[in-house]
């Protein structure tokens, strides 16, 4: 592939993204002007719960990286526990439950379970794993 | 006749483009705006600076994300690399599932069908749940990453994703093992 070919690829790709990527940072402004910063950390500060259901609730989400790393930085700011944005994210890139049907009608049932039901266990073992080397 | 029906699925085509994910994001949040401005002039003047201050903030990033793109896109075939994910390809193969998820571009939908025309072939379960999990952290947008968690935040999780990646690639090797048929012919009694 020459210069020209890989830059109208990736420019496709960006272009692609952008509706979605602009969709979300206007609804992160809204967000931040009508919620005050640190509005939700008094209901997650110190939860156990809060991994768990972060890590659920990014395994029914679907979206480019690019929503995904910008909405879950806006989780933090809105005083969300690292921990929790953490494992959302990583089950939000590494699980997908709206994906599972096709996951399973090409790679197989048992396959597509256990790697869905596996990575949402990594995603919370990878989590708490940053976040510990990150307080060393 | 034909052309009519022609143009109908085109339309349809058309449509269908319109009304996916990323574009009722937009439409969605357009519409919220929209309302704010209605309803409150103040709160909407402050999301416009707001959302003014994060693209500013973007747009280097972006644009680091676009160099990258063409990199991967010059040097990199993602599609012929996973098909070196043999199954005896030993620790080449796991490299090439750590690097063929980071930089693997595309919606997944796209590589369903591809991963399972190398199940069958013979590659390792362990290695296809492997590349999938790195799908989770992309090389290209890395940038956009460290704007928004810092470099020392990516960086770690960036190494704890690679070894949970291989951790759960063995996992689901072991748990896969159990159903894969046997070799030998079946003894005739």
């Amino acid at each position: 592939m020459n210069l020209r070919k890989a830059s109208e690829r990736a420019f496709k790709s960006l272009l692609r993204v952008f509706p979605g990527l602009f969709g979300i940072m206007i609804l992160i402004s809204l967000f931040n002007t009508f919620v005050p910063a640190n509005f939700f950390k008094i209901y997650f500060h110190g939860s156990f719960l809060g991994p768990l259901l972060g890590a659920l609730a990014g395994s029914v989400a679907t979206g480019s990286p690019a929503i995904n790393y910008l909405f879950s930085g806006d989780l933090i700011h809105q005083g969300f526990p690292l921990l929790t944005v953490t494992a959302f994210m990583l089950a939000w890139g590494t699980v997908g439950i709206v994906q599972l049907p096709a996951e399973m009608r090409y790679l197989g049932k048992k396959f597509a379970l256990a790697r869905n039901l596996s990575a949402f266990v990594f995603s919370l073992i990878a989590a708490f794993l940053t976040i510990f080397l990150l307080s060393l | 006749m034909s052309s009519k029906k022609h143009r109908n699925q085109r339309g349809k085509r058309k449509f269908s483009y319109f009304i996916k994910g990323s574009n009722l994001l937009l439409g969605f949040s357009l519409l919220l705006f929209l309302e704010t401005m209605l309803l409150d002039y103040g709160k909407a003047h402050e999301t416009a600076e707001r959302l003014y201050y994060l693209v500013k903030a973007m747009v280097p990033f972006l644009l680091i994300v676009f160099v990258l793109m063409v990199l991967v896109n010059l040097f990199v075939r993602t599609t012929k690399l996973v098909k070196y994910m043999g199954e005896n390809s030993g620790i080449k193969g796991w490299l090439i599932a750590l690097v063929a998820g980071n930089i693997s571009v595309g919606n997944i939908y796209f590589w369903f069908p591809m991963l399972k025309e190398m199940k069958d072939k013979g590659v390792r379960p362990g290695l296809i749940a492997s590349f999938l999990f790195n799908r989770g952290i992309k090389l290209t947008w890395l940038p956009v990453m460290v704007l928004v968690f810092g470099k020392k935040y990516v960086l770690v999780l960036f190494v704890v994703t690679t070894v949970v990646s291989i951790l759960q690639g063995i996992i689901i090797d072991l748990l896969m093992k159990k159903d894969k048929p046997s070799t030998t012919a079946p003894e005739i009694k």
